[in-house]
């Protein structure tokens, strides 16, 4: 037993601490002046300070009288189900309209490993999106973090599976490719915002930029499916950037929904 | 009706504490299931429920404000906007979840709000006058200090994750999904913040400095 361990038997213990911790912890204590310090000053009386009973009392009539009955969000499979298939809708939509060339100059294993990597980015930015919408959901991954471990491990994908190589018309093809996406991006996010406004976005920016990013998503997968130019620096810099233009959209829409919402809560009554 | 403390128990050594926490676990377990059950009738428009959930709540999530912010009046600020950001958002409860991170997770939220807009209104005070520094009491140094000013000099993150644990109640589970975060991190935070308490309090009883990095939110 040693001070690390009294540590995570404290995790486990919430008030009044000392006389619940096991046997091996209280022996630890009495030999270690440190920990038996940290258990005390745990133990000491958390600030008694209770609400004012005029607060109370008004926020339970102001409760009472605005309630209405309200139907709890459905359960969080429904709404990835639902992203799933406005994803693959759309996308079938945009390659059944523009065209499937890629396929057919990609080999398997290309076609195979973009789409499978496109379809895992996707799946965890709608995992994670819809556990955003309501409060105190679990996080496999931290939602800060995902908009920018899912563009990485793209590139990453995307330049070990495609080689560089030299390309006359970058600008002109590569503009072609991003006026081509882009729209499509922007046609998905707006069934996306539509189902993500049902439940309560706490933080505007972050579920903007992963909501943006996986409309843009969207857009590269059909460019995948669509644009028969195989060459790494096209692809990254063109097909990926629709999916990097819809969450830096993304995080500019959140971070003015915040702005505006500030605005409406400064705003005199 | 609820007990003021909602707090899960794990169980002792001996059979004395054990008991004892059995029937401690099984009072706050029922808890849970009321509170639980309070928030379903809550989303019915049950007119009794508002009143249990808010007497319920609220000293803890006081204490939980006042452990993170400095005043009193912003703690009180805090919790009513609290509650009805709560009301605004209580469809997205899903009931038989445990209630307890879906509160939290708002408290939080509503926290770092109040304190961008606290940190933007005083970006445009200008001092008029230098105000004498409150003369800070002497407390003896074999005291221990109280919980709020315990954590005061932790970083707000480890303040939090202390905070939780030990006024919210809420176990690491818990304390990862009101934060966004794993559990592993949930535990990192809480290590580092118990061994930066550990040198705080030997620095304290040896009369050495006091750290005062208070990062804020």
């Amino acid at each position: 037993m040693n001070c690390r361990d009294v540590d995570r038997s404290l995790m486990g213990h919430d008030k009044s601490v000392a006389a619940q911790l096991p046997a091996q912890v209280q022996e630890h204590l009495l030999a270690c002046d440190r920990c038996r310090k940290l258990v005390r000053a745990l133990d000491s009386s958390v600030g008694a300070d209770e609400p004012s009973p005029e607060i109370l009392r008004q926020l339970e009539q102001t409760l009472a009288t605005e309630s209405r009955p309200v139907r709890p969000l459905a359960p969080a499979r429904y709404f990835f189900a639902a992203i799933a298939a406005i994803f693959v809708l759309i996308v079938a939509a945009s390659v059944y309209r523009l065209g499937a060339f890629a396929i057919s100059v990609m080999s398997p294993v290309q076609s195979i490993t973009i789409l499978c990597a496109l379809a895992a980015s996707a799946g965890l930015l709608a995992y994670s999106l819809v556990h955003q919408m309501a409060p105190g959901s679990p996080h496999r991954f931290p939602p800060k973090l995902l908009p920018v471990a899912v563009v990485g491990l793209l590139a990453i994908v995307m330049a070990g599976l495609f080689q560089f190589q030299h390309e006359g018309d970058f600008w002109s093809s590569g503009w072609a490719c991003l006026r081509v996406g882009s729209p499509i991006g922007f046609v998905a996010a707006v069934p996306f915002w539509l189902l993500l406004r049902q439940g309560a976005i706490l933080s505007p920016r972050v579920t903007g930029a992963a909501a943006g990013l996986l409309a843009g998503l969207v857009g590269t997968t059909a460019l995948e499916i669509h644009c028969p130019i195989l060459d790494a620096s096209h692809i990254l810099t063109w097909h990926l950037s629709v999916a990097i233009l819809g969450a830096v959209i993304g995080l500019a829409a959140g971070f003015a929904s915040e702005a505006a919402e500030r605005h409406l809560r400064s705003a005199p009554r | 009706m609820f007990s003021g403390g909602v707090t899960p128990h794990r169980a002792p050594a001996n059979s004395l504490a054990m008991e004892t926490s059995l029937l401690e676990s099984a009072v706050s377990q029922r808890s849970f299931v009321d509170l639980d059950r309070w928030m379903e009738r809550y989303q019915q428009a049950d007119p009794e429920a508002p009143a249990s959930l808010v007497g319920a709540l609220s000293p803890a999530l006081l204490r939980f404000f006042k452990c993170q912010v400095a005043s009193r009046e912003q703690a009180d600020d805090l919790l009513q906007e609290t509650w009805l950001r709560i009301h605004r958002v209580r469809h997205t409860y899903r009931p038989g979840e445990p209630v307890l991170p879906w509160i939290y997770a708002i408290a939080r939220r509503v926290r770092v709000d109040g304190y961008r807009r606290t940190r933007r209104i005083t970006a445009h005070e200008t001092a008029m006058e230098i105000l004498p520094e409150p003369r800070l009491r002497a407390e003896p140094r074999d005291r221990l200090p109280e919980f709020e000013a315990l954590i005061a000099p932790l970083p707000g993150a480890q303040r939090e994750v202390v905070t939780m644990l030990k006024v919210g109640g809420l176990s690491l589970e818990e304390v990862a999904c009101a934060t966004s975060c794993t559990v592993g991190a949930v535990k990192q935070k809480a290590h580092r913040a118990y061994k930066r308490l550990r040198k705080l309090l030997k620095n304290r009883s040896e009369g050495g400095p006091q750290e005062e990095d208070n990062e804020l939110p």
